[in-house]
C-alpha cells in the first residue's frame, strides 16, 4: 500500500514536472508551444551528454540542463516567437516547425541510438516489495520547483511584473518596463524548467530523438485542464490526472490507465469548461 | 507585421525548387540500361529508424559487394533507396514508384508489420518479387513474398527451452507491446511454455507510448514468478529495462527478452542489463570466421566505430544473397522462374550461419543463437541449427496451394 | 448567385473535370497515385478551411472525422463486401460524432481555445482506443480492427450494386478528383447562400449575430457537422487509396497536418489549403529520396521560416502582390476574399 502511494505520488509529480514549463509559456504568454516535448528531449540529451563527458550527474541535471535549454529558449523567443505575438495559430505552426527541426538536428548529431543514464539512488524495500528510490527525488524536485514558482510569482517584484505584463502589457510599458524583455525572460524560464524536467526524467526512460512525442499530449491536456492559474491549475490537474492514471494502472493494466486519464480530462472539461482554475480564487497564480 | 515582399517570395520559391530538384539529380543515375534494378524501402528517419537504418546499410553493403564481384549474371545492380520515414503513406507511394518508374526487379523492405501489409499487395499486383527481412509475428503466406527473418517459433522455441531448463522455471510472467506482434507472440509463448511444463501466470499488454512501468514491477514482485518474459518494443518501452534494475530487481528474477537486440541494448548501460537473455538468428558476438570477415567488411564501409549491428542487418544481407543465388540458378529475372528457383530450397551461409528457403512457407529455416548480456555484450550461450518456422508451416503450404496472398492469425 | 461566380465555377468544373479525365493518360501510375492521395488530403484540408476560415471555429479534430470516416468505410465495406452503403455510413458516422461533440462544446459556450483542445483530446482518445484494439476480440462484424497495424485489404469503391465493377487506381484518381471538385464547388455555393453569409457574419462578430436573433450555438454545430461530413468523405478516399487504414491518422502529428496545410495555403481561402496540401505532401515525400539531410530538419525549417516570411499564406500573399502591382504605388495590405 505504501509503495502504491509512492507510485501514485511519482506519477503525479512526473505529470506536473512535464507540464509546468508548458504551463508557464502558455499561461503567461498564450503561446501554444508545440516544441515543448523537444525541450524536454533536449534536457535529457544535455544531462546525458554532460554526464558521459565526466560532469557530475547532479550538476549536469540541475545546472547544465536547465541553463542550456534556457538558452535555447531565449534563441527561439528572439528568432521566432517574438515576431508572432498575438497570432496564436502562427505560433502553433512555427513551434511545430521548431519541434521537427530540433528532432531532425538531434538525430543528425547523435544518431538514433544514445546510451542513456542508469537510474541512480538504488532502491528501497517495504514488506518484501522493492521499488526505485529515485521516485523520491522526482517527487522532491517537483515540490521544490512548485514552491519556487509560487514564491517567485507571488512574492517577488519579478513575479509581480510578469503577472502584470500578462494582464496588461500596455500599462506595464507605461510604467517603464519593457514587455518584450519580460516575454523573453518568461519564455526562457519556461524552457529552462522544461529542460530540468527532461533531465530529471532522463534516468528513468529511454533517451531517443522522438521521445518528446510521448509527453506532449499529456502535458497539453494537463495544462489546458489546469486553466489560467499556472500554479494552482497545473498542480491540481496533475494530482487529479496522475491519480486517475496510476490508480487505474494499478488495479487494471497500463492500457486502461492512459485511456482513463483522457476520459477524465474530457469529462472535466465538460463540467469545468474554463479549467480547474475557475474553481480557485482569481487571486491564485 | 511582416509585409509581404517580392524578394521573399522569390527566395521561398527558389529554395523550394532547389529542394525539389535535388532528389531527381540524385536518383537519376546514368547506369547502363542492362543494370538490374534493386529497390530498398526502409525507415532511416522517424520512430522506426533504430531498426531500419542497419537494414538499409546492409542492403547497400551487399549491393556494392555484389557489383564489385562482377554483378549478377554479369549485370550490375542499380540500387534505389528510399527513406520511408516511418510513414505508411510514404511506403505506399515509394513502393508504387519502385514498381512503375524504377521498374524494380526485386524489392527488399518494410520494417514494421504494418508497413509490410501496406506494400505487399502492391508488389503482388505488379508481380515484383518481394523480400521482407524483419523478425515478425509470422503467418504471412504469399507466393510473391519471401520472409528471410525469424518468426515467433524460431525466436521463442529453443530459447525458452534453454532458459526454462536452466532456471527450473514453473511460472512465467509475460509482458508485451499492445499490438499484433505482442498478442500473437504471447499465444506462442503459452504454447511453448506448456510443452515445457511451465505456466504463464500473467500476460500484460502495454500501449507503445507507455513509459512508466513501476506498477507492473510491483505486480511482478507480488506474483513472484520464476521467469519474466518481455516482449516490449520501441523507444518508450526502454523505460522498463531502466526501471527494472532501478527497483533492485536485476538478478532477482531471470528476464528473457523477446525483442532485445543491439538497438535496445545500446540505449542502456551495461550494469542495467547484466544477465538478460535474448534469441535471434544473429548477434555481433558470434565467433566464427564468416562473421569476422563480415564485420571487417562492415567496418571498412561504415567505420571501425560503427553502431553494433544485429539480426536485422544480417537477415537483409542474407536475403539479397539468397536472391542472387536464385537469379544465377534460374538465369533469368522472370518472377515466376525466380520463385520456382527459390522454392528449390536455396541456402546461403551468412555471417550468422546457414539460412535456407523453406519452399512450403517462403520463410527461412535458419540457425538461431541464444545470447546472454555479460558486461554489456551479447555472449552466445547456445546455438541451434535448422530451426523451422513451425508457426507458419502449420498453416501455410504454398506448394500445395500456391494461389495465396494472406496472413494467417493463430 | 451572381453571373461572374456562375461562370467562374462553371469554368472550374469544366477545366477541372477535363483535367481529371485526361491526366491519367499522360502521367505515370506513381504520379497518379500521388495525386489521388493529394486529392484525399485536400478534401480534408477543405473541411478545416471551411470550418476555421469561414465559420471561425478552429478544430483540432478534423483528422479524427477523417479517420473515423475511413474506419467506418473499412468496417462497412468489409462486412457488406460492397461499397454502396459503406460510403453513406462513412459520412454519417463522423457527422453523428460531430453533432454529439458539437452539442457538448458549443452549447456549453466554450471559448475557441477550449474547443481546440477538446477536439485534440477527443482525437487522442480515439488514437489510444484504436491503438489497443489488437486483440482478436475487437471486431465490427467480420472486420478486425487490428490495433496499431490497422485494417489491410479494404474493398475498393464499386459501381453501386455491382461489386464486379470496382475502381482501379486510374478510376480512383478520377473519383477523388471529382469529389475534390464537387466539394470545392459545393463550398463556394454554400458560402454565397444565406447559411454561408450567416456563418461568415458569425466569424466576424458573434455577438452581433446573436443580437440579430441567430442561435450561434446551433450555427456552430451545423458548420461542425458539415465539416465532419467533408472530412469523412476525405477519409473514404484515403481508405480507398491504398486499401489500408491504421490509427496514425489520429495521432498528434497527423492531426496537425490539416492545420499546417491551411495556414501555409492561406486561411480564409479555399484554393490556398488545396495548394498547401499538394505542395507540402509532395515536399515531404520527395525529401525521403535524398540522404543528405534529415527529413524533419528540412520540413521544420521550412514551416518556421514560412510563418515568419509569408504570414498570410501563399494564396492571400500572391493576391496581395498582384493587387499591389495593379494598384501601383498606392498599395493597401491585401485582405483575402473569395
Amino acid at each position: 500500500m505504501a509503495i502504491a502511494l509512492v507510485q501514485i505520488l511519482n506519477t503525479i509529480a512526473s505529470l506536473a514536472l512535464i507540464s509546468v514549463g508548458l504551463a508557464i509559456i502558455f499561461g503567461m504568454m498564450k503561446v501554444m508551444n508545440f516544441a515543448h516535448g523537444e525541450l524536454l528531449m533536449l534536457g535529457a540529451y544535455s544531462v546525458q551528454t554532460a554526464y558521459s563527458n565526466g560532469v557530475n550527474l547532479w550538476i549536469a541535471m540541475f545546472v547544465i540542463a536547465p541553463i542550456f535549454v534556457g538558452i535555447v529558449g531565449i534563441l527561439i523567443e528572439l528568432l521566432v516567437i517574438r515576431h508572432l505575438y498575438g497570432r496564436m495559430m502562427d505560433t502553433l505552426l512555427a513551434t511545430w516547425g521548431i519541434s521537427l527541426f530540433i528532432t531532425g538536428l538531434i538525430t543528425m548529431i547523435f544518431g538514433n541510438v544514445t546510451q542513456g543514464i542508469s537510474t541512480p539512488l538504488g532502491f528501497y524495500e517495504i514488506g518484501g516489495i522493492r521499488d526505485s528510490a529515485y521516485k523520491f527525488l522526482i517527487i522532491g524536485v517537483t515540490v521544490v520547483l512548485f514552491a519556487g514558482i509560487w514564491i517567485v510569482l507571488k512574492k517577488t517584484r519579478m513575479g509581480l511584473i510578469a503577472r502584470a505584463t500578462m494582464n496588461n502589457p500596455g500599462q506595464v510599458s507605461v510604467l517603464g518596463v519593457n514587455p518584450r524583455v519580460v516575454y523573453t525572460v518568461t519564455f526562457a524560464a519556461g524552457a529552462a524548467i522544461s529542460g530540468l524536467a527532461g533531465a530529471v526524467l532522463a534516468p528513468v526512460t529511454g533517451v531517443v530523438p522522438t521521445m518528446g512525442a510521448a509527453y506532449i499530449g499529456k502535458a497539453f491536456i494537463t495544462v489546458i485542464c489546469g486553466g489560467d492559474a499556472i500554479f494552482a491549475g497545473t498542480a491540481i490537474a496533475s494530482v487529479l490526472f496522475g491519480s486517475i492514471n496510476q490508480v487505474t494502472t494499478i488495479v487494471s493494466t497500463a492500457e486502461f490507465g492512459e485511456v482513463a486519464l483522457l476520459i477524465g480530462a474530457l469529462l472535466m472539461l465538460r463540467v469545468l469548461p474554463k479549467g480547474i482554475s475557475s474553481l480557485v480564487s482569481n487571486r491564485a497564480v | 507585421m511582416t509585409q509581404f515582399s517580392r524578394r521573399s517570395l522569390l527566395r521561398m520559391t527558389g529554395a523550394a525548387a532547389t529542394v525539389l530538384a535535388a532528389p531527381a539529380v540524385l536518383t537519376r543515375r546514368a547506369w547502363a540500361s542492362d543494370a538490374i534494378e534493386v529497390g530498398s524501402l526502409h525507415d532511416s528517419s522517424g520512430s522506426h529508424s533504430i531498426y531500419g537504418k542497419e537494414m538499409n546499410d546492409a542492403i547497400q553493403l551487399a549491393v556494392e559487394e555484389i557489383n564489385a564481384g562482377g554483378g549478377v549474371m554479369g549485370r550490375q545492380l542499380n540500387l534505389t533507396t528510399f527513406d520511408t520515414g516511418s510513414n505508411m503513406q510514404n511506403y505506399a507511394q515509394f513502393a508504387q514508384r519502385l514498381v512503375t518508374s524504377q521498374n524494380a526487379d526485386v524489392v527488399f523492405g518494410g520494417v514494421s508489420s504494418a508497413s509490410r501489409e501496406v506494400i505487399r499487395p502492391i508488389f503482388n499486383r505488379y508481380k515484383t518479387l518481394y523480400f521482407y527481412d524483419t523478425f515478425y509475428e509470422g503467418g504471412v503466406c504469399d507466393k510473391n513474398t519471401f520472409v528471410m527473418a525469424e518468426t515467433p517459433a524460431q525466436m521463442i522455441g529453443p530459447a525458452l527451452e534453454k532458459v526454462v531448463k536452466e532456471n527450473n522455471v514453473k511460472t512465467i510472467y509475460s509482458m508485451w507491446a499492445d499490438y499484433n506482434y505482442g498478442h500473437i507472440c504471447s499465444t506462442w509463448l503459452e504454447k511453448f511454455a506448456q510443452e515445457l511444463g511451465a505456466t504463464v501466470v500473467a500476460k500484460e499488454f502495454f500501449p507503445l507510448d507507455v513509459t512508466d512501468f513501476s506498477a507492473t514491477i510491483t505486480k511482478i514482485q507480488n506474483e513472484s514468478p520464476d521467469l519474466v518474459v518481455s516482449g516490449l518494443v520501441g523507444g518508450n518501452h526502454i523505460g522498463f529495462y531502466r526501471q527494472w534494475p532501478a527497483a533492485g530487481m536485476l538478478g532477482q528474477i531471470p528476464l528473457h527478452c523477446n525483442v532485445f537486440g543491439p538497438w535496445e541494448k545500446n540505449l542502456l548501460q551495461a550494469e542495467e542489463i547484466e544477465g538478460l537473455t535474448a534469441s535471434y538468428h544473429y548477434f555481433q558476438g558470434i565467433d566464427t570466421p564468416a562473421n569476422e570477415a563480415f564485420l571487417k567488411k562492415w567496418a571498412a564501409k561504415f567505420g571501425e566505430d560503427h553502431d553494433e549491428i544485429g539480426t536485422l542487418a544480417v537477415c537483409s544481407y542474407n536475403a539479397i544473397n539468397i536472391w542472387k543465388k536464385a537469379v544465377e540458378q534460374a538465369e533469368t529475372l522472370d518472377r515466376d522462374a525466380l520463385v520456382e528457383a527459390l522454392e528449390t530450397g536455396i541456402s546461403f551461409d551468412g555471417p550468422g550461419g546457414t539460412m535456407q528457403v523453406d519452399p512450403q512457407t517462403h520463410h527461412a529455416i535458419m540457425s538461431t543463437v541464444v545470447a546472454e548480456v555479460r558486461d554489456g555484450k551479447f555472449e552466445i550461450i547456445q546455438r541451434n541449427e535448422d530451426v523451422k518456422p513451425l508457426d507458419t508451416s502449420a498453416v501455410c503450404d504454398l506448394i500445395a496451394n500456391p494461389n495465396q496472398s494472406t496472413q494467417y492469425q493463430p | 448567385m451572381n453571373r461572374s461566380l456562375t461562370i467562374q465555377l462553371g469554368l472550374v468544373a469544366i477545366v477541372g473535370g477535363l483535367l481529371v479525365l485526361i491526366l491519367p493518360s499522360y502521367l505515370g501510375i506513381d504520379r497518379v497515385l500521388q495525386l489521388t492521395l493529394n486529392f484525399a488530403f485536400s478534401v480534408l484540408a477543405l473541411s478545416l478551411a471551411f470550418l476555421w476560415g469561414y465559420a471561425g471555429v478552429f478544430s483540432f479534430g478534423q483528422a479524427a472525422f477523417f479517420g473515423v470516416g475511413a474506419y467506418a468505410y473499412a468496417a462497412a465495406a468489409i462486412n457488406f463486401g460492397d461499397s454502396t452503403w459503406a460510403v453513406p455510413i462513412a459520412i454519417l458516422t463522423p457527422v453523428l460524432l460531430s453533432v454529439l461533440l458539437g452539442y457538448f462544446m458549443f452549447y456549453a459556450r466554450l471559448t475557441s481555445i477550449y474547443v481546440a483542445v477538446i477536439t485534440l483530446v477527443v482525437t487522442l482518445i480515439i488514437y489510444k482506443f484504436m491503438g489497443q484494439t489488437a486483440k482478436p476480440s475487437y471486431m465490427i462484424g467480420n472486420a478486425s480492427l487490428g490495433g496499431y497495424n490497422g485494417i489491410p485489404a479494404i474493398p475498393p469503391l464499386n459501381v453501386p450494386g455491382r461489386i464486379d465493377l470496382w475502381a482501379g487506381p486510374v478510376e480512383m484518381f478520377r473519383i477523388a478528383g471529382g469529389v475534390l471538385l464537387a466539394v470545392y464547388i459545393g463550398l463556394r455555393l454554400l458560402l454565397v447562400s444565406r447559411l454561408g453569409r450567416v456563418l461568415v457574419g458569425m466569424r466576424e462578430n458573434e455577438l452581433r449575430m446573436e443580437l440579430m436573433g441567430f442561435d450561434t450555438r446551433l450555427l456552430k454545430v451545423v458548420a461542425f457537422a458539415i465539416s465532419a461530413a467533408i472530412a469523412g468523405l476525405g477519409g473514404v478516399l484515403f481508405a480507398n487509396w491504398n486499401a489500408f487504414i491504421d490509427p496514425h491518422v489520429f495521432n498528434l502529428a497527423f492531426a496537425a497536418q490539416p492545420i499546417i496545410w491551411v495556414i501555409i495555403g492561406g486561411l480564409g481561402t479555399l484554393t490556398g489549403p488545396i495548394l498547401g496540401t499538394v505542395v507540402l505532401s509532395t515536399l515531404s515525400l520527395e525529401l525521403g529520396t535524398q540522404k543528405m539531410l534529415d527529413v524533419n530538419l528540412v520540413l521544420g525549417a521550412i514551416f518556421t521560416i514560412f510563418v515568419l516570411l509569408v504570414p498570410q499564406g501563399i494564396i492571400p500573399s500572391i493576391r496581395a502582390f498582384l493587387e499591389n502591382r495593379r494598384a501601383g504605388a498606392a498599395n493597401k495590405p491585401g485582405v483575402a476574399h473569395e
